[in-house]
């Protein structure tokens, strides 16, 4: 089994993704509610407060610590985005990119 | 406009007599000029700093020369702001026949742009890494080089830097504009100085300002823009004094405004643009449809442009699709505080010449933005007025209007 | 220019507190009350949070530089101390400007940026930082703050900044590019280690027109003019003490409050720049010129010393 890099041990579980965004959000991005009070339903820009500037911040932040890729297209409008919704891309990105190592692997 | 005017009392007019710069297409003005008009690029992969985990590694970066390291040397410059600032000065004031000595009878004064210096960095004249230490000074010490300047080249009058970003550098010579015509001064010295280093594009690339491939203004493909470097001064003297042979062209009007919308991006509805303008023209006393070319912002990035196209298009109307338009950024990068006296600096000489340069990187102008837009080859065109655009972070707005000296003043005398 | 300048509004935040606090601090001769033991102890929203400042203006963006923050609140002190209400500015935006000086900026936004980057081992600046970086961010930002939206004007230069800031200011209205200019500054030392008071201040004054002020029935304010001292023989480098402090309480009742009728009030603030003692006959001669220019208009004035390396500046303050 070839060596893990750190974004491939992420445990992919909705909790644990929930809990690091919303560390991201607190010291990355200065959202000044306190981690425990940030909700899932929470509107990123509007509850949030995170704006265009942020938003691009928060999707390289995203690509560089999960090794995902989001693209244009999917990173568009962050004013429909809430935490609940970005923790799922995140998740289904990770899964999907493990699918592709899995069936490379089987190649060998 | 302004009380002297209501009192019938005639103000004195303000030409620019002397030019001087340094920029990525050369050492001194004429480089520059040629280079515009040839459609050359100062454009290049950077060296003076680490390329890692920049979104971008072009800029319209300056290697120094041996004659300006050994400039620097010479007159004991460990700042490349101050090095640039006094190349540039030296040329202007050579330009204009004005030795420090003489100015230090006259009332003048000296007023410059730039957005951060260089405050990320440590002062020196060629390491533009970030610091490395656990303690670093993040602020550059602009009393000082006012200082140094002023002394430098005897200015007892006021001596200050503007700080409003890339609007900086015409905001300055709209300062010094009004110095001369409302205030006594007889010469003022003024434009704008600023450097590149890795902090700044550490910055850029994390804030998406930063096209992936070449600054591409005015085109359906425009997604960003690239940084420069350098210095524009622009010897303004009040016109009693001025001697004939070095009088480039008046300059007739400045404006000012602040979108007040967002920290980075311009307000969409280009009403803080529209302002700005205006306001310049008002001053100048023209007419929107007096103007001959505009010198545009273009900075190629997805929001200016558009932006900048509705000013225009609200402003000038049906003149809009006539005026010649063209971007320099392309060539020397956007010089960020230095811009806007850079591109003062090819507005005067568009006026001088009747030629504007080409607008690099464009195949074909976005049809949704329909300017004259100038590119392929400079082209002749007949100028009496000329007005030049910058829109800073923050919102803050500049524009500045040249006219030629014995143009026709328009319908406000 | 001749135009008249007045003065109806000041916005004040200080390590003395706010501008009521302020002043009485300085009339009883009192020291900064707030203190901070090095950076640690200094709270993150800076002033505005110890001094308990809550203004619905700092939700303009979601990080905001002290110093921004202390812009926006001063800003606001000083339109409601001029009595211009919010509606004023909104109806007419461009009518208003703001003009700033700046010497170290931003900079506790520009350390934070750098120890941010360490942390990720140099491969990401904030982007959010680095927006509010810039010398302007404080003017930029109480401009978005207030829908302020004429010139937007941040600067900076050497000993005699505060002059240069009144002079551009008054260049602004003259040239009738706005009828009113919020200015000042927002600034911050930087924090070092031993305690001291909060190391962060922001004065705003509202300058207008004179008859613009008339015609709105300002409340009288302070009319300020300028009387500058040739002094060709000034050439030599001196240095400036560099911190001013009075030699003694400003009397009370405030100066500006108590001046009527044609006493003249002297405050005789010594030698407070450290300028030296051959400058002391300047400001004498200056003092007697003072005199005579305002003679004869309308009651006293107080005369401040403002120097510059080649030459010596005296504000007056003449009640308007």
């Amino acid at each position: 089994m070839s060596h893990q890099s750190e974004s491939e041990q992420h445990v992919a579980d909705k909790e644990t993704i929930v809990k690091e965004l919303k560390k991201i959000l607190v010291e990355d991005l200065f959202v000044s509610i306190p981690e425990g009070e940030i909700k899932l339903e929470d509107s990123l820009s509007s509850d949030l407060g995170v704006d265009s500037v942020g938003w691009v911040e928060l999707v390289t932040i995203l690509e560089e610590k999960y090794g995902i890729e989001i693209t244009g297209d999917e990173a568009a409008s962050e004013n429909l985005w809430t935490l609940d919704r970005l923790s799922g891309l995140v998740l289904a990105k990770i899964a999907a990119r493990r699918g592709e190592r899995v069936v490379s692997e089987g190649h060998g | 406009m302004g009380d002297a005017s209501a009192r019938g009392v005639s103000l004195p007019r303000v030409l620019v007599t002397g030019l001087g710069s340094v920029s990525a297409l050369g050492e001194n003005t004429a480089q520059l000029w040629d280079g515009l008009l040839a459609g050359r690029t100062g454009i290049k992969p950077v060296a003076n700093f680490r390329q890692e985990h920049l979104r971008n590694v072009l800029a319209g970066e300056i290697r120094l020369s041996a004659a300006q390291r050994e400039y620097a040397q010479r007159y004991r410059l460990d700042s490349r702001i101050a090095l640039f600032a006094h190349l540039a000065i030296d040329e202007a004031l050579k330009d204009a026949a004005w030795a420090p000595v003489c100015l230090q009878k006259k009332k003048v004064g000296l007023v410059l742009g730039t957005s951060l210096g260089m405050s990320l960095v440590e002062k020196s004249i060629d390491q533009l890494d970030e610091c490395g230490g656990e303690q670093v000074d993040t602020y550059d010490d602009f009393a000082g080089v006012v200082e140094e300047l002023a002394d430098a080249y005897r200015v007892s009058g006021e001596a200050l830097i503007v700080t409003t970003a890339c609007a900086a550098g015409t905001n300055a010579i709209g300062i010094a504009k009004d110095m001369i015509r409302h205030e006594g001064y007889e010469v003022v010295i003024c434009g704008g100085v600023d450097t590149l280093d890795r902090m700044k594009y550490l910055g850029h690339s994390a804030l998406n300002t930063l096209t992936p491939t070449l600054i591409r203004p005015f085109t359906p493909e425009r997604d960003g823009t690239l940084f420069g470097e350098g210095a524009g001064i622009l010897v303004l003297e009040r016109e009693s004094l001025a001697q004939d042979h070095s009088i480039y062209a008046a300059c007739a009007g400045a404006g000012y405004s602040c979108d007040a919308h967002h920290i980075t991006g311009p307000d969409p509805s280009g009403a803080g643009a529209v302002k700005v303008m205006g306001q310049a023209l008002g001053d100048a006393g023209i007419r929107p449809e007096d103007v001959d070319h505009i010198n545009l912002h273009g900075s190629g990035t997805p929001l200016n442009d558009g932006m900048e196209y509705t000013a225009i298009r609200d402003l000038f109307g049906p003149a809009a699709e006539r005026i010649p338009v063209s971007s320099i950024k392309p060539a020397i990068g956007h010089v960020m505080g230095a811009a806007g006296a850079l591109e003062a600096i090819a507005t005067v000489l568009s006026l001088r010449d009747q030629k504007v340069p080409p607008t690099l990187n464009v195949a074909a102008p976005d049809p949704e933005l329909p300017l004259n837009l100038v590119c392929g080859e400079a082209r002749m065109a007949a100028i009496e007025h000329a007005l030049s655009n910058s829109f800073g972070f923050g919102g803050c707005n500049g524009a500045v209007i040249f006219s030629r000296v014995n143009a026709d003043p328009g319908t406000d005398p | 220019m001749t135009c008249d300048i007045v003065l109806t509004g000041i916005g004040l935040l200080s390590p003395l507190g706010g501008k009521e606090s302020f002043f009485r601090a300085m009339g009883e001769g009192a020291e900064s009350p707030c203190r901070t033991a090095g950076n640690a102890s200094l709270p993150p929203g800076g002033l505005t949070e110890l001094l308990g400042i809550k203004s619905p203006k700092l939700q303009v963006a979601r990080y905001l530089d002290p110093l921004a923050k202390n812009a926006i609140v001063a800003v606001e002190e000083a339109m409601r101390d001029a009595g211009i209400a919010p509606q004023a500015v909104a109806q007419d935006p461009y009518g208003f400007g703001i003009l700033l000086a700046a010497t170290r900026g931003p900079g506790a936004t520009r350390d934070k940026a750098y120890e941010q980057l360490r942390a990720r081992q140099g491969k990401l600046l904030s982007s959010t930082l680095f927006s509010n970086f810039g010398y302007n961010v404080p003017a930029a930002t109480a401009a978005m703050a207030h829908g302020i939206k004429g010139p937007n004007l941040t600067v900076a230069g050497r000993s005699n900044l505060s002059l240069i800031l009144l002079r551009r200011a008054r260049q602004l209205l003259a040239t009738e590019r706005c009828h009113t200019v919020f200015t000042g500054f927002s600034e911050s030392l930087a924090n070092g280690e031993a305690a001291r008071p909060v190391p962060q201040w922001s004065c705003i004054f509202c300058l207008e027109r004179a008859e613009r002020a008339r015609q709105r029935g300002a409340r009288a304010g302070v009319a300020l003019t300028e009387i500058e001292l040739e002094s060709p023989g000034l050439v030599q480098p001196r240095s400036c003490a560099l911190a001013f402090r009075l030699p003694r309480p400003i009397p009370q009742p405030l100066p500006l409050a108590a001046l009527a009728g044609a006493e003249t009030l002297d405050l005789d603030l010594g030698d407070p720049l450290g300028i030296g003692p051959e400058y002391l006959p300047l400001l004498q001669a200056g003092r007697i010129k003072a005199t005579e220019r305002l003679r004869g208009e309308e009651t006293g004035y107080v005369v401040l010393p403002v120097s510059s390396r080649h030459g010596l500046c005296l504000l007056g303050v003449a009640r308007a």
